[in-house]
C-alpha cells in the first residue's frame, strides 16, 4: 500500500501518454518503445499561446515541429497578406526540410489555439546518426517516405 | 503603431541587468560557488533527464541520485582511507628518511651547479627551498577553506537539478515566440558539444586513475594509491595526467630504491600511459566530442591560469568549446539571418522527380 502510494506519487503518468503519441507519429514508426525513450530524451518541449508564431517564412528552419496538442495554421505570403494554405492537427509534424538543410522556411506557422510542441533539431539526427545509426536510418527512412509522399502530393496539386 | 520600437520598454531591464552586474562584481566568490554548481548540476543532469523521460520525476531522481553518490562517496572514502592510511603511515614512517635523503641530494645538486657557476649562490636556492619544505605543510593547510566547496557545491546543485530546464524556460517565455527556435538551437549545439567532451574528459580521467593504480602497484611504486589518484585527477586538464603522474612517481621510486633503473621504467610506462592515451582512449572516447587542436588547448590552459589560476585551467577547455561552439553560430546567423552574405543554396537537383 505504502509503496503503491509512493509509486503513484513518484511516477509521472503523462509520459506514457506521450510514448504513445510519439509512437503513432508517422516520423517514429517502426522505432522500438526504449529507442523512443533515447529520442524523447533529446527533445525540447514547448508550450505556444494562442496566435504565438512558431517560425515565420524565410526564416532559417533548424527543426522539425511535432504538434501534441492545438492546431497550427500555414501561411504563405501573397503581397501583404497572409493566406492560410493548411491546418496542422494533433500528431501531425512541420518544418521536415530543416532536418536535411537548414535552408529558408517556405510558409510561416501561427498557432490556432494553445498548443503543445516538440522540437526535433538537425543537430540531434546529426548526432543520432553517430551515436544510434540504427535509430537515424529508420527515422531518415521514414523522412524519405514523407517527403516523397508530400511531394507527389504537390505535383498532383500543381496540375 | 504596433512593431515600434520603444526605449522605455528597456529602461527596466538595462537597470536590472546593471545591479545583477554590480551584484556579481562584489560577490564574486559567491558567483563562483554558483557557476561550479551549475558545473556539477549539468555533469548530473543527464541522469536525472534519464529517468525523467522514463516516468520518474525530477524531484524523485535528484534525491535518489544524492542518496547512491553519498553512499558510494562514502564507501570509497572507506577503502581510499583504508588504502592511504598504510601509504600515509608508512609515509610518516618514512618521511623523516626520505627527507635527509631529498636534502642530502640536494644539496649537492645545488652545490656542484654553484662550483660550475658561482654567481648561483647569491640566489640562496638551498636555504629557499628548505623553507618551502618547512613551510609546505602551512601551504597545504591554507587549501582547506576551499573544502568548504565541497558540501555548498552539491546544495545548490540539488535545487539547481530540481528545477531543471527552468531558466532556459524563462528565457523562451519572454522572447518573442519566434525566436524560440534559435535559442533551443543554440543550446543544442553548446550541449552537444561541451556534454560530449566533459563525459569523454571524466571516462579517460577515471581510465587513467585505473591503469596508474595497477600499474605503479605492480611496478612497486609506494604510494601508488594517492599517485594514481593524482594522475586521475590532474587528467581533467589536457596532458598533465601522465606528466604528473612520471614527475612524482620517479621522485618516489628514486628515494624508494636508489636506483635509476626503477625510475627508467616507471617513465617508460607512463609514457606508454601516454600513447593509450592518445591511440586508443582519444579516438574511441572522444571521438564524438570537440576536436580542439593541442596549440589551442595548451594557449587557452595558459589563460586560463593567468585568468584565475587552478580553477581557471579546469575551467578553460569548457570555456572555449562554448566560445567556439558560440563564434560558430553567430558566424552562421552573420550569413543566413542577417544577409550579410549570399543565402544558402540547396541542394542541386538536376535530375526531374519520377
Amino acid at each position: 500500500m505504502i509503496l503503491d502510494k509512493f509509486f503513484n506519487k513518484a511516477y509521472d503518468h503523462s509520459v506514457l501518454e506521450k510514448i504513445k503519441f510519439f509512437s503513432q507519429v508517422p516520423l517514429f514508426k517502426n522505432i522500438k518503445r526504449k529507442d523512443l525513450l533515447y529520442i524523447f530524451e533529446n527533445l525540447y518541449e514547448k508550450k505556444y499561446l494562442k496566435g504565438e508564431i512558431l517560425f515565420k517564412e524565410g526564416d532559417i528552419g533548424r527543426a522539425l515541429f511535432i504538434i501534441y496538442s492545438g492546431s497550427v495554421g500555414l501561411y504563405k505570403k501573397s503581397g501583404n497578406e497572409d493566406t492560410l494554405f493548411s491546418e496542422i492537427k494533433s500528431g501531425d509534424f512541420i518544418g521536415e526540410m530543416a532536418l536535411l538543410e537548414e535552408m529558408p522556411r517556405t510558409l510561416s506557422a501561427k498557432c490556432h489555439e494553445d498548443c503543445h510542441v516538440f522540437m526535433f533539431y538537425k543537430t540531434n539526427i546529426e548526432s543520432l546518426i553517430n551515436s544510434k545509426p540504427r535509430i537515424s536510418a529508420i527515422i531518415n527512412y521514414n523522412l524519405a517516405k514523407i517527403l516523397s509522399a508530400r511531394l507527389r502530393d504537390s505535383l498532383k496539386n500543381e496540375k | 503603431m504596433k512593431n515600434e520600437f520603444r526605449i522605455k520598454e528597456l529602461i527596466l531591464p538595462f537597470f536590472i541587468a546593471i545591479l545583477i552586474f554590480i551584484l556579481c562584481y562584489y560577490a564574486k566568490k559567491t558567483l563562483f560557488a554558483f557557476i561550479l554548481s551549475i558545473a556539477f548540476s549539468y555533469l548530473l543532469n543527464p541522469v536525472v533527464r534519464f529517468f525523467e523521460v522514463r516516468g520518474i520525476k525530477r524531484a524523485y531522481t535528484v534525491a535518489t541520485i544524492y542518496a547512491t553518490i553519498g553512499l558510494m562517496v562514502s564507501f570509497l572514502i572507506l577503502i581510499v582511507v583504508n588504502l592511504a592510511s598504510i601509504d600515509i603511515n608508512s609515509f610518516v614512517n618514512n618521511w623523516p628518511v626520505y627527507y635527509s635523503k631529498f636534502e642530502n641530494i640536494f644539496t649537492s645538486m645545488i652545490n656542484k651547479m654553484i662550483a660550475v657557476f658561482p654567481f648561483l649562490s647569491e640566489f640562496k636556492i638551498n636555504e629557499k627551498m628548505l623553507n618551502f619544505m618547512i613551510f609546505l605543510p602551512q601551504y597545504l593547510i591554507s587549501f582547506i577553506p576551499s573544502l568548504l566547496l565541497l558540501f555548498i557545491i552539491p546544495f545548490i546543485s540539488f535545487f539547481i537539478l530540481i528545477k531543471g530546464d527552468r531558466l532556459l524556460e524563462i528565457i523562451s517565455d519572454n522572447v518573442p515566440s519566434r525566436y524560440v527556435e534559435i535559442i533551443y538551437h543554440i543550446t543544442t549545439r553548446i550541449d552537444s558539444s561541451l556534454g560530449s567532451y566533459l563525459r569523454g574528459i571524466i571516462t579517460e580521467a577515471f581510465i587513467l586513475f585505473i591503469l596508474a593504480f595497477f600499474g605503479l602497484f605492480f611496478i612497486g611504486i609506494d604510494y601508488f594509491s594517492i599517485i594514481a589518484a593524482i594522475v586521475g585527477l590532474s587528467s581533467i586538464v589536457p596532458y598533465l595526467g601522465a606528466f604528473m603522474g612520471a614527475f612524482l612517481s620517479s621522485i618516489i621510486a628514486y628515494l624508494q630504491y636508489n636506483n635509476i633503473y626503477y625510475v627508467v621504467k616507471v617513465i617508460i610506462f607512463f609514457v606508454l600511459i601516454r600513447f593509450i592515451d592518445d591511440w586508443f582512449l582519444q579516438p574511441y572516447i572522444m571521438k564524438k566530442s570537440v576536436n580542439l587542436s593541442p596549440a589551442i588547448v595548451v594557449i587557452s590552459l595558459m589563460a586560463g591560469a593567468e585568468i584565475s589560476g587552478f580553477w581557471g585551467v579546469v575551467f578553460a577547455v569548457p570555456t572555449v568549446c562554448i566560445i567556439r561552439e558560440i563564434v560558430t553560430i553567430a558566424m552562421e546567423i552573420q550569413r543566413t539571418e542577417f544577409g550579410w552574405k549570399p543565402q544558402p543554396q540547396a541542394t542541386k537537383v538536376s535530375i526531374p522527380y519520377t
